[in-house]
């Protein structure tokens, strides 16, 4: 990490050419992957990043250049050749670097980059015996530990210094189930952005045996007609709907440049009445938390959508300044390779007045998607795609047999309209988010919902 | 570092064989939005993979700088590798007698000024604008330019290198009519500044996503298909996986136990080429310094052999296929593609729709990396393209879903495109006619 002094002396480096703003983003992140397969240790690999980015700001002209040469004459040439870009007289900006405490977004004191690697396959084990003994189908287990201790710190021509340290863990395991020539697979994990303590808590015994379960469960799965139906979305994971047909929409980086659907639209009605969407980094945690963001102001509480109105959207300080608005602790990078942006950090559709058995039971004719896959978005017009991992028939209000190679389209402005019942029972899920500032952990969540007629693909011929 | 010093203190503290795998990469870019410069970035970075033998397994460490000490780096090493028990052989390769050569990297970029790169872009966004009156505006134009090393060196004697560089333009554009609006993005790749064609950037921008104005889904149902080419360069790159010895020995492949059987119908010849000059880059060696090979994987429907690295080759008793490379320079050595292509076939893309009469025109799948299931072959994507009227193109399709299996669609290819391109990456694929595919709509 730079020195006050140092720093001073680079951020005065990057003003030298008539630039009104510099920010200096110094990271060292450990990461460990662990991995067992068929029941031995097969890797156990460690990396090591040390780098530094800086970025520098005229009007909304922004040079960004990194380098992992981290000595104070490297820095400083760096800095150089990124003012290189403007020549103009400085304009006079003084600042005194003052450090301030970050908030604490994380309980733990034991952070990964101290755990020996050996300390973390107890938690492999169990789940994957969990998995292999529950049925004699499952013919493969991996289970994979994967951790990540990031250390930023800050510095800006406002004079800001601040440091975080984020502690991003998880445990995937993913099972194959083979009955004759089928073999189908299924996969589940469990993480935040937290100690290790959690782990200790947490019942990897039955984790292992849902998974297996999971897959055991595909292998009786049958393909459905592609058409249109009725969808009951259910909890945690599920909240990738809304992550992927609503979020990236509301994230500046496209509503800034007037390229969302949900550009201009602040105040009014983009969703059903039953529909309130909030992104919240200050989840203590949560695997998208964090102290402060990646421009270093904290985290906060944001309410995108309240009733069906458009509240807010999500705003770095950079694309704040072509929206003319705030910058509400939305932005995120995967690290100091990457220029920050908005993006998002925990966000959900909140709780609505219905219950899940409720919602089975009016539903005549439709699909229960338990768990969702992945998905992918274009925000420019809205449409997006995402498969269904776990999934059911839903007839006459009752859930009745497994069913997959599902896949649900729409647009999100149309979806988000369509949504008819919201219950009571929100829970999180965990994913990596891919965007311009690269791949972050963002937690998606809602509670069961239902949208009305979406299209729904799969391959048994026709409805 | 010194690689040197590293090595002898290795030995000292029992590593008996050890690796430095190290890329130093410069990189920049210049970003456009509305004909204005938005952003410039520059980046230097120079990264080391290494690994070590300890106790009969390998361990390793990626790092980025000089911060760490030789202590700790083999300390790391020694600690990763003694927690392995799988059991397994390892390789630190000593290198082969000669390796292929290949055409001295001729990237001329750096000879060129931030001024000359920047009219490049504002010339790009405005012959995007000129290209068609629906164009409503071209908010981003990126050149991006890098240039790279790669060296192993072992101490059993390994020490080769490779320099290579490219640079690229991407363009969007936004379309809007009524009340319609859709966006078209298309990147190009050069190794010489002179090769970038501006026209012909705008035009592919432009002309496709004009073309899917009015877009709206069809009835469900099976179609006969023709599945353009970079479709199918992007659903065989999705199971590209399924070919890797790693996937067999994992059980994760439907390939299993298929060697010398066929599989994919007569017409199908499935090529990994390291050297292949269509492809926008060529490896004499692979990651882990084996010298570079052509493997017909699929030869007329018959599934020949899977692609191998050092180690698996080893455990199946095989002889490697020079496939050892890695996912980024922080990842082990495992199996992958190098140039993987489907080989194409005689007939123009006109002659496909004549030859399809009335069906469906695949032009783009989205989703990929959740709409695939890679231990069974199935997919199921958001999809859009045109309907196939009398042999023709007719009206666009939009917001469909394409399901299908992998395996059962290289087996009901009727016809193959003379179109086999790879674009910007690693794999390549003409355009097919497939007998049937189910697509899902209204």
């Amino acid at each position: 990490m730079l020195t006050k002094e140092v720093a001073t002396k680079v951020l005065n480096e990057c003003l030298a050419t008539g630039a009104d703003f510099a920010e200096i983003f110094c990271e060292v992140k450990k990461s460990n992957v662990v991995s067992m397969v068929s029941r031995m240790i097969k890797n156990s690999d460690t990396s090591i990043i040390n780098g530094v980015g800086i970025r520098i700001l005229k009007g909304l002209q922004e040079t960004y250049g990194y380098t992992n040469e981290v000595d104070e004459e490297s820095v400083l040439k760096l800095a150089k050749t990124l003012a290189s870009s403007y020549n103009e007289a400085p304009l006079g900006i003084e600042f005194e670097l003052v450090f301030t405490e970050t908030p604490k977004m994380i309980t733990t004191t034991r952070f990964s980059k101290d755990i020996p690697n050996s300390e973390k396959v107890k938690y492999l084990t169990t789940c994957s015996e969990a998995a292999y003994g529950h049925s004699d189908k499952i013919v493969q287990v991996m289970a994979n530990f994967t951790d990540e201790t990031q250390e930023v710190t800050i510095f800006n021509t406002t004079g800001l210094w601040r440091s975080d340290i984020r502690n991003h863990q998880r445990i995937t395991c993913q099972a194959i189930a083979k009955e004759d020539a089928k073999m189908e697979a299924y996969y589940d994990q469990y993480g935040g952005n937290f100690g290790v303590e959690y782990f200790d808590k947490y019942d990897f015994v039955a984790f292992g045996k849902e998974v297996a379960e999971g897959a055991l469960n595909q292998l009786k799965a049958v393909d459905i007609p592609g058409g249109v139906y009725d969808v009951v979305i259910h909890n945690a994971f599920g909240g990738v709907i809304f992550h992927e047909a609503c979020g990236h929409s509301l994230e500046a980086t496209s509503v800034a440049k007037n390229l969302s659907v949900f550009s201009g639209k602040l105040g009014e009605k983009i969703a059903a009445d039953c529909v309130t969407a909030i992104d919240d980094g200050t989840i203590i945690d949560e695997w998208g938390s964090a102290g402060m963001d990646d421009e270093g102001h904290d985290t906060q509480k944001n309410v995108l959508i309240k009733d069906g109105i458009l509240t807010s959207y999500m705003i770095d300080a950079r694309n704040g300044r072509r929206m003319n608005m705030a910058a509400t602790g939305s932005s995120r990078r995967q690290s100091y390779r990457f220029s920050p942006t908005s993006r998002m950090t925990n966000t959900y559709i909140d709780n609505g007045e219905s219950t899940f058995e409720e919602i089975i039971a009016n539903t005549k004719y439709g699909i229960f998607a338990k768990k969702m896959g992945g998905g992918s978005v274009n925000p420019t017009t809205g449409e997006f795609n995402f498969n269904v991992g776990e999934g059911y028939m839903i007839e006459d209000g009752k859930i009745t047999y497994p069913i997959k190679g599902v896949t649900l389209i729409g647009s999100g402005q149309d979806t988000l309209l369509k949504i008819d019942m919201v219950a009571n029972n929100r829970s999180f899920g965990y994913g990596m988010c891919g965007s311009a500032s690269g791949s972050i952990p963002a937690c998606v969540g809602q509670p069961t919902i239902r949208v009305r007629n979406m299209t729904v693909g799969g391959k048994g011929g026709s409805k | 570092m010194d690689i040197k010093l590293l090595f002898e203190r290795a030995k000292e503290a029992g590593i008996l064989e050890i690796e430095v795998y190290r890329v130093k990469n410069t990189e920049s870019s210049i970003t456009i939005f509305n004909h204005e410069v938005e952003g410039l970035q520059s980046s230097s970075t120079d990264v080391c993979h290494i690994r070590g033998a300890y106790n009969g397994h390998l361990g390793s460490l990626y790092v980025e700088n000089n911060n760490l000490s030789i202590d700790e780096i083999i300390e790391t090493i020694k600690s990763n590798a003694t927690l392995i028990n799988i059991n397994e052989p390892y390789f630190i390769y000593p290198g082969d007698e000669s390796y292929p050569e290949l055409k001295p990297y001729e990237g001329d970029f750096d000879q060129y000024t931030l001024a000359d790169k920047t009219k490049l872009c504002l010339d790009l966004a405005v012959a995007i604008e000129a290209e068609h009156e629906y164009v409503d505006s071209c908010p981003d134009v990126t050149y991006s330019e890098q240039s790279f090393e790669y060296s192993i060196i072992n101490s059993n004697g390994l020490n080769v290198s490779k320099k290579g560089g490219y640079a690229y333009l991407v363009g969007e554009a936004v379309i809007k009519h009524n009340e319609e609006v859709k966006t078209g993005f298309e990147v190009q790749l050069a190794k010489k500044f002179a090769d970038f064609d501006i026209k012909k950037l705008a035009h592919d921008i432009v002309s496709d996503t004009v073309n899917e104005l009015g877009a709206e889904p069809i009835n469900s149902g099976d179609y006969k298909v023709v599945v353009k080419n970079s479709v199918m360069r992007s659903l065989l790159g999705a199971f590209t996986n399924v070919f890797t010895a790693e996937a067999l020995i994992q059980r994760m492949s439907f390939l299993e136990g298929k060697e010398g059987v066929k599989v994919f119908g007569d017409n199908i010849n499935i090529i990994d080429n390291p050297l292949c000059e269509l492809a926008p880059s060529q490896d004499s060696f692979d990651d882990e310094g084996v010298s570079a090979r052509v493997t017909p994987l699929v030869s007329n429907g018959v599934f020949n052999t899977f692609l191998h690295n050092l180690k698996t080759a080893k455990m199946l008793g095989k002889e490697t296929t020079g496939n050892g490379y890695k996912a980024g320079v922080a990842s082990g050595v495992s199996v992958k593609p190098s140039n993987f292509y489907l080989e194409p076939g005689d007939k123009s893309l006109d002659e496909l729709f004549a030859l399809c009469g009335d069906g469906f025109y695949l032009t783009s799948v989205a989703g990929l990396h959740a709409g695939v299931n890679v231990i069974n072959g199935d997919f199921s994507l958001q999809a859009s393209g045109y309907v196939i009227e009398n042999g023709k193109m007719g009206k666009a399709v939009n917001l469909v879903v394409a399901s299908g299996n992998i395996i059962k669609m290289l087996n009901e290819v009727l016809e193959i495109g003379n179109d086999l391109n790879f674009k910007t990456g690693n794999i390549g694929a003409p355009s097919l006619l497939i007998s049937s595919l189910s697509i899902s709509g209204k």
